[in-house]
């Protein structure tokens, strides 16, 4: 039990499923609030009155996917905080990519 | 919680500094005196709720009277803590290092550690236009047995 323990020790568990274009839609302009809805759901958090969403991405391998609110898990296996900023009409105007735990 | 690999483990006596060393001292005369025992020591590892170090360089980076929420959004990202109706932001960061020991029983075993946690904070207000009015870099230490106590909250709960 014990060599178990000290097997499993500092182990961290990865996740599957991303996509490498996740965010290639981002750069055929226009894009809307919806569009980004549809592509990659409902966002970790809003601001602005939703002018402003973000999303807590995973990378793996190249890979990205959308990471689920959890608050038990923090910033863990976080990769990127992506920021998106819309219009009053709900067009996309900035975002950025944010490093997390660079 | 905290993310930490075999590679970031230290053996004794090589601590960061004079406590820390001391501390580990402790540990292994403490394990020594209980028979079978592997002491360890961690150097300061980010915990796994900090998205990355908090610094004045982070401050740096907000200009009070100039720099607007959006501007602060795009910029760090969601904060870790955020007023209600976000009239402040709460951006922290933890690293945290563990002293102690790992007793072995007759079929399994347990650890003790004293827990040391560096906590710092970036305060960021805004006045009623969404314009940062004010930055202000909160730094503590906080240390316990098996869990520091009395750190500073990086979501900014008592704010």
């Amino acid at each position: 039990m014990l060599l178990l323990q000290v097997a499993l020790a500092g182990c961290v568990t990865t996740t599957s499923g991303g996509k490498p274009d996740l965010l290639a839609f981002l750069e055929r302009e226009p894009v809307d609030k919806f569009e980004v809805l549809a592509h990659l759901g409902e966002p970790n958090e809003a601001f602005e009155v939703d002018r402003v969403l973000t999303y807590r991405l995973t990378s793996d391998r190249g890979s990205l996917s959308v990471r689920r609110n959890d608050k038990t898990k923090g910033w863990e296996g976080v990769s990127y905080d992506l920021v998106l900023v819309f219009d009053a009409n709900g067009s996309l105007q900035r975002h950025n990519l944010v490093a997390v735990r660079p | 919680m905290r993310t930490a690999r075999c590679s970031d483990t230290i053996w004794l006596p090589y601590g960061r500094n004079r406590r820390f060393a001391s501390a580990g001292i402790a540990a292994a005369l403490l394990c020594l005196s209980l028979g079978g025992c592997i002491p360890f020591a961690t150097p300061h590892l980010l915990d796994s709720d900090s998205r990355g170090d908090v610094t004045t360089a982070t401050q740096q980076r907000l200009e009070v009277g100039k720099t607007t929420r959006v501007d602060v959004l795009l910029a760090l990202g969601a904060p870790d803590g955020r007023a209600a109706d976000d009239d402040w932001f709460t951006y922290g960061s933890a690293r945290t290092s563990e002293v102690g020991g790992f007793l072995f029983l007759l079929v399994d075993g347990i650890g003790v550690e004293h827990v040391n946690t560096h906590v710092s904070r970036l305060l960021v207000k805004f006045d009623s236009n969404g314009i940062v009015s004010s930055v202000e870099l909160q730094q503590s230490e906080c240390s316990g047995f098996m869990a520091a106590h009395g750190c500073l909250d990086l979501k900014g709960k008592e704010l």
